[in-house]
């Protein structure tokens, strides 16, 4: 059971996770903490509950289709209320992100209605036996997937060009606008690509949980608090903070109280960073 | 001229109860209430430089505390409302002394998770709180035989404890509190140099405005008399917060005038009910993009507006 | 001779990098000392660690003979050492004056109930530390622009509000950063005007610089850093003549003529 519970949360960890490496590509390009994030989680599974479900696409359009408009939603966001603000003082970030967040899941609220919708699951919710451990084929799917968008991402940062110029930006702003880079295309790109990474992290919460219109924010603060303990600002550590985040918030709730498990999680972030200020590893 | 503007101001603030109707009247409390809040949250944000964006659990721990004093243990509502008051002081520091090194971002997001966690503990302690059902049959007060029942007689309570706030809140930024505090938000690292205790002076701005939050609950349970977690959510925080920084962040009026323009716009804009939230979204976005600097600081740049109150000291 | 501060083994270091390293240095009571050295050697760390900035890896500070080691910047302000920074930390949207009233803040002693209540006590030492603040920034030089807010001040009158402002904690040692980075030989004249000032009332100034005319022209003591060692003390003229010295400076850029 303990095995089962185990992968479940590193499952929905990965999912935390996923949110989190978004979260933080936009925090060091932008250095703006981006509260909209959980927004663009929800968008999605939004979309794909209406593609495939409602509208009965095949499976593979509806995701492609949810993932690209989660990605244009991304830049829209960027250009509309990010980049007149860039530059300004924490509080006004703050507010700005805020106030998409609000708009986004409000929107979502008049549009599909505030009730809760139940996504089918694709990849399989009935336990499967594997010697005498019990597992979920949808979590196994889940980690899978996410494991392969990690390695396309490493490949993209580290052996493409655009994606080096991407982290040149996330490094030093300035210097990279001096090298002729044109920063504002980039921020753009990088939120383009936190909204895409938000929008496959919805498409795989949807069948787990459920699709509704307020998720977004305990996503993104869940996400913070990975990204809080695996160092704030390094993208390895997002992730990795984002599975101990799912792993022991699914743990906490099993063996602890299912009532409770957001709080647990609340006051494990509000402990680390009383006690580590920077975060549980000091990276930069 | 602006003596004779002040003074039409003040005589409709005070006669309000006699001429206006029922709702608008209702309404006019509730602003009250929040002008306590907003008030209370520029003390910690405005003046002190503090992101804080979890004021609500001040407000709920200050209703509950007055509530279940009033209804368990019949504590009458003016021991009740100082109860409260401390109660939600002490919260106040308790969240203020852990998060002393905790900065900007960081703190922006340990005040939301506080703020989440009081809202779920309210839920959660049913035998306590009432849980999501809340708690109802909250007396009104009651002094020397005469009770508070009516919006009109209850108006001047909240009105005087409008004051209340307001004039602290003026008192003390005009003083070495005032300029501490806001030395704090300017530089830290520099008011530290110059021999400011930063470490009471955080914790104090905390203590202060989570007080007055509380007074605020509590009047704000006694008025609706039913009280439930779900007037003390992360939203209702944000509503705060938007409150100061709409009117001006760091001063007092300006509070005061973010308090009365959020609380009415839903009100104004009944016609877009659905959508009122989402545009209220959008509406913060606007504001951060054009008018980061509030109301106040816009209307400075009209001459004719120009009072003392838009003076950044005051 | 009274060493009113003194410090021994002072050591400080930033992850590989030793910053300060194992500094023993004095600085005698009522006069003028510089600490000079190359860019990188250490002068702005160890102001940092006098004032409380951080606590060193090593070493005690001592100050009038109490041990300062380890405290925070408010309580050291509080035992009489007052510090100016290299990069201006002004309150920036405070006014000129409410900058330097901020700095009496230790010595008033209204209280919240008091202040509330707007006691006649309370308004009386509102008014004085009004008083002691104006006359400071007479006493700099700064006079007519007390409502000015400070970012407006220009550069050379920020740095003085920030020379009054540390003396309106009535200090006995008053560490100034680079108090003359980016000013003209005009402005740089009336500082120097200024610290004998300070230093006739009985004060102790230990300041860092680089511009030579103002070590050379005002101080009575030299300590030399190089690397967060310390490689020679001495008089000004001393100082001149000293081969390490000018070894630790050769190749590094000009002193400024």
């Amino acid at each position: 059971m303990f095995i089962q519970q185990a992968v479940a949360g590193i499952a929905m960890g990965g999912i935390y996770g996923l949110v989190a490496l978004g979260f933080t590509l936009i925090w060091n390009a932008a250095a703006v903490v981006n509260f909209a994030q959980g927004e663009f989680c929800m968008v999605s599974g939004f979309l794909i509950l209406t593609f495939f479900v409602q509208w009965g696409w095949p499976f593979p359009v509806a995701f492609l289709i949810s993932i690209l408009l989660s990605g244009l939603l991304g830049l829209i966001v960027e250009r509309l209320a990010i980049r007149p603000i860039r530059g300004a003082d924490p509080l006004t970030a703050i507010i700005t992100t805020l106030g998409v967040s609000i708009f986004l899941s409000n929107s979502a609220k008049f549009v599909w209605g505030t009730h809760p919708f139940h996504f089918p699951s694709v990849f399989g919710d009935k336990p499967m036996q594997l010697g005498n451990i019990t597992l979920i084929p949808q979590n196994l799917w889940i980690i899978g997937i996410i494991s392969i968008l990690i390695i396309c991402l490493y490949l993209f940062f580290f052996q493409t060009i655009t994606g080096k110029v991407m982290r040149a930006v996330a490094q030093d702003r300035e210097t990279a606008s001096l090298m002729g880079i044109s920063v504002n295309r980039m921020i753009a790109m990088i939120f383009g690509l936190s909204a895409i990474m938000g929008g496959l992290a919805g498409i795989l919460l949807a069948p787990i949980i459920y699709v509704a219109a307020d998720i977004g924010l305990a996503l993104v603060l869940k996400a913070f608090i990975g990204a809080v303990i695996g160092g704030f600002g390094s993208l390895p550590g997002a992730l990795i903070g984002g599975i101990v985040i799912g792993v022991s918030e699914n743990l906490s709730a099993f063996y602890i109280s299912s009532d409770y498990k957001d709080v647990i999680s609340f006051a494990v972030l509000i402990g680390i960073l009383i006690f580590k200020p920077a975060g549980l590893f000091l990276k930069k | 001229m602006k003596k004779a503007i002040n003074f039409v101001i003040l005589l409709l603030v005070f006669s309000l109860p006699l001429w206006l109707p029922h709702y608008p009247l209702h309404l006019a409390c509730m602003v009250g209430i929040f002008v306590i809040l907003s008030v209370s949250l520029n003390i910690l944000v405005g003046f002190a430089g503090q992101i804080s964006l979890g004021h609500a659990a001040f407000f709920a721990v200050g209703a509950y505390t007055s509530t279940l004093l009033a209804v368990k243990f019949g504590i009458p509502f003016w021991l009740g409302i100082f109860a409260a008051g401390f109660v939600s002081l002490a919260f106040g520091i308790l969240l203020g002394v852990p998060t002393l090194r905790v900065r900007d971002i960081y703190l922006s997001v340990v005040t939301i998770c506080f703020g989440l966690i009081v809202q779920l503990a309210l839920v959660n302690l049913e035998s306590i709180t009432g849980g999501a059902r809340g708690i109802y049959g909250i007396p009104r007060p009651s002094i020397l035989g005469f009770s508070f029942s009516t919006p009109q007689s209850y108006y001047y309570l909240i009105l005087l404890f409008a004051l209340f706030s307001i004039f602290s809140s003026l008192r003390i930024l005009r003083s070495r509190y005032g300029r501490a505090f806001l030395s704090i938000r300017e530089n830290e690292l520099a008011a530290e140099t110059v021999g400011i205790r930063t470490t009471y002076y955080k914790i104090l701005a905390f203590a202060i405005s989570s007080f007055y939050a509380g007074l605020a609950g509590s009047l704000y349970a006694h008025y609706i008399t039913y009280i439930n977690p779900d007037a003390f959510t992360f939203g209702t925080s944000i509503d705060v917060l938007v409150m100061i920084v709409i009117g001006g962040l760091g001063n007092t009026w300006g509070a005061v005038i973010g308090a009365i323009v959020i609380s009415l716009l839903p009100e104004y804009l009944r016609f877009m009910q659905q959508y009122y939230r989402a545009v209220f979204g959008i509406g913060l976005i606007f504001m951060m993009v054009f008018m980061r600097t509030g109301i106040i600081s816009t209307l400075e740049k009209i001459p004719w507006a120009r009072s003392s109150a838009t003076r950044m000291g005051s | 001779m009274a060493y009113l501060l003194e410090t021994s083994g002072l050591t400080k270091r930033f992850g590989g990098l030793t910053a300060v390293n194992k500094v023993n240095l004095s600085v005698e009571e009522a006069k003028i000392s510089a600490l000079i050295g190359p860019n990188g050697s250490g002068k702005t760390t160890l102001f940092n660690l006098l004032m409380g900035v951080y606590p060193p890896n090593e070493g005690k500070i001592l100050f009038r003979n109490q041990n300062l080691t380890g405290l925070i910047p408010s309580q050291i302000s509080r035992r009489g050492i007052s510090r100016t920074f290299q990069n201006i930390m002004l309150f920036q949207r405070l006014s000129v004056l409410e900058n330097v009233m901020v700095a009496r803040d230790q010595h008033c002693r209204s209280t919240l109930f008091g202040v509330l209540l707007g006691t006649p006590a309370m308004a009386r030492e509102d008014e004085e530390t009004r008083q002691r603040a104006k006359a400071l920034l007479e006493f700099v030089g700064l006079t007519g622009m007390e409502d000015q807010e400070a970012r407006n001040l220009p550069y050379g009158a920020q740095r003085l509000l920030e020379v009054a402002r540390a003396l309106a904690t009535e200090p006995q040692l008053v560490l100034l950063d680079e108090p003359a980075a980016g000013m003209n030989t005009s402005e740089t004249h009336e500082l120097m005007q200024l610290i004998v000032k300070i230093r006739d009332m009985g004060r102790t100034i230990f300041l860092v610089e680089h511009d030579m005319r103002v070590v050379m022209g005002i101080s009575e003591h030299v300590i030399v850093l190089n690397y967060g060692q310390k490689i020679a003390e001495g008089t000004p003229s001393e100082i001149q003549g000293n081969p390490e010295v000018i070894q630790a400076y050769l190749g590094r850029g000009k002193k400024r003529a």
